[in-house]
């Protein structure tokens, strides 16, 4: 990849490498309230309405989990761009049913950060996403990050 | 250092990027991009996560279940032939008899339709639906969205057989609500009422809370 004149080397490798550290905190931040709260956290996976019945449960024990582990290995750049392939997946995914939802004027709590009642959806909880999903794909396509396990494990 | 100047500046940004730093990023090189590589990273990772996540379910207290359980249904027949049915005369009788298809299955009471503020203020004020108040009678003494009526949802069983005569159109639009987001009450109520056979029955999740915020008219005593 031949760096741009104008952008300073060092600065690009920065950049990915603060998208990355973000979009691994902010995945992991976001684990921690739905760990172990496997049946409340169903209940929301429930009021989204775009999964079948029969997958709710599987995927109100698998996500958090999910969340968890990608969002440890984006931080540390361990398989980061499988990592953030997931991540930018996940983003994806609920950009599209929080859109969704928000469209067909559904009165929902996100349950993203927290399972509280207090955090509702709204337009910017979509923007919010979506700008997730581009901290995700910056993450993907950077060719090298600062610090992450996967350059130091690498063979030269 | 001052007699450097700007040639010398940039050859000493030069040397920076011919020295130990470019050393180490050519020890470096990028990771080159494949896809198949990155779906395999990403499809371990995943599957990593799941068996993960399932053996934990497996041995946590407060696991759950991962094979969904049908809703008991409970069908009109049943409570009209209920002893409370004796107690209120007349009430058979303004219930249509009960057809097959008032009482075949229920579509997945997952699949209510939410109201947000507007639309239930919307409903409200075209008297369109008939509000259901799922939260405790003490709660709707204090309290309710006016023209809803009482049906504690918890008690769903008990109440049943005085309510349901009480709304024998089953295409009515009908709106149930409780004390916002943090409450299930509705959505158990929509759910039974859907098992009942009503087709239009939505939750306002927002409930009473986002109604007495909004400075909507209210209502307190046993008049609905």
């Amino acid at each position: 990849m031949k760096p741009s004149p104008r952008i300073p080397p060092g600065l690009k490798p920065a950049a990915f490498t603060l998208c990355r550290l973000a979009a691994g905190a902010i995945l992991f931040y976001a684990s921690l309230d739905k760990l172990g709260g496997a049946e409340k956290f169903s209940k929301m996976v429930e009021n989204y309405h775009i999964l079948p019945a029969a997958l709710i449960p599987l995927a109100a024990v698998v996500i958090p989990w999910l969340e968890f582990f990608t969002g440890i290995c984006l931080a540390l750049g361990f398989k980061r761009r499988g990592a953030a392939l997931l991540f930018s997946l996940l983003m994806a995914v609920y950009s599209v049913a929080l859109a969704v939802n928000l469209a067909q004027g559904v009165d929902m709590n996100c349950g993203c950060f927290s399972m509280d009642s207090a955090e509702k959806l709204s337009g910017l909880t979509v923007a919010r996403d979506l700008g997730f999903l581009a901290l995700g794909l910056a993450a993907l396509f950077a060719p090298r990050t600062w610090a992450e396990l996967d350059s130091l494990i690498q063979k030269p | 250092m001052k007699s450097l100047g700007k040639a010398g500046i940039a050859f000493k940004q030069r040397g920076l990027n011919n020295g130990p730093m470019a050393s180490r990023a050519r020890r470096r090189p990028p990771i080159p991009f494949a896809l198949p590589g990155v779906l395999a990273e990403a499809w371990g990772l995943f599957l990593f996560s799941a068996i993960f996540a399932l053996f934990f379910n497996l041995f946590y207290t407060d696991g759950i279940e991962l094979k969904v359980k049908p809703a008991k249904k409970l069908h009109l027949q049943e409570i009209l032939k209920s002893p409370s049915a004796t107690r209120y005369p007349g009430w058979g009788t303004a219930v249509p008899p009960a057809q097959p298809a008032a009482l075949a299955p229920a579509p997945d009471g997952d699949n209510l339709p939410r109201l947000s503020l507007s639309g239930a203020k919307d409903r409200f004020d075209r008297q369109s639906a008939l509000f259901l108040d799922a939260r405790s009678p003490e709660e709707y003494k204090q309290g309710h969205i006016p023209g809803a009526l009482d049906f504690y949802a918890d008690d769903f069983d008990k109440v049943a057989p005085q309510m349901l005569p009480q709304m024998p159109d089953k295409n009515r639009e009908i709106v149930a609500y409780c004390h916002g987001t943090s409450c299930d009450l509705s959505i158990h109520l929509a759910q039974k009422l859907t098992e009942q056979g009503y087709r239009h029955v939505e939750v306002f999740f927002g409930g009473w809370p986002e109604w007495k915020k909004a400075g909507y008219p209210i209502r307190s005593g046993e008049t609905p």
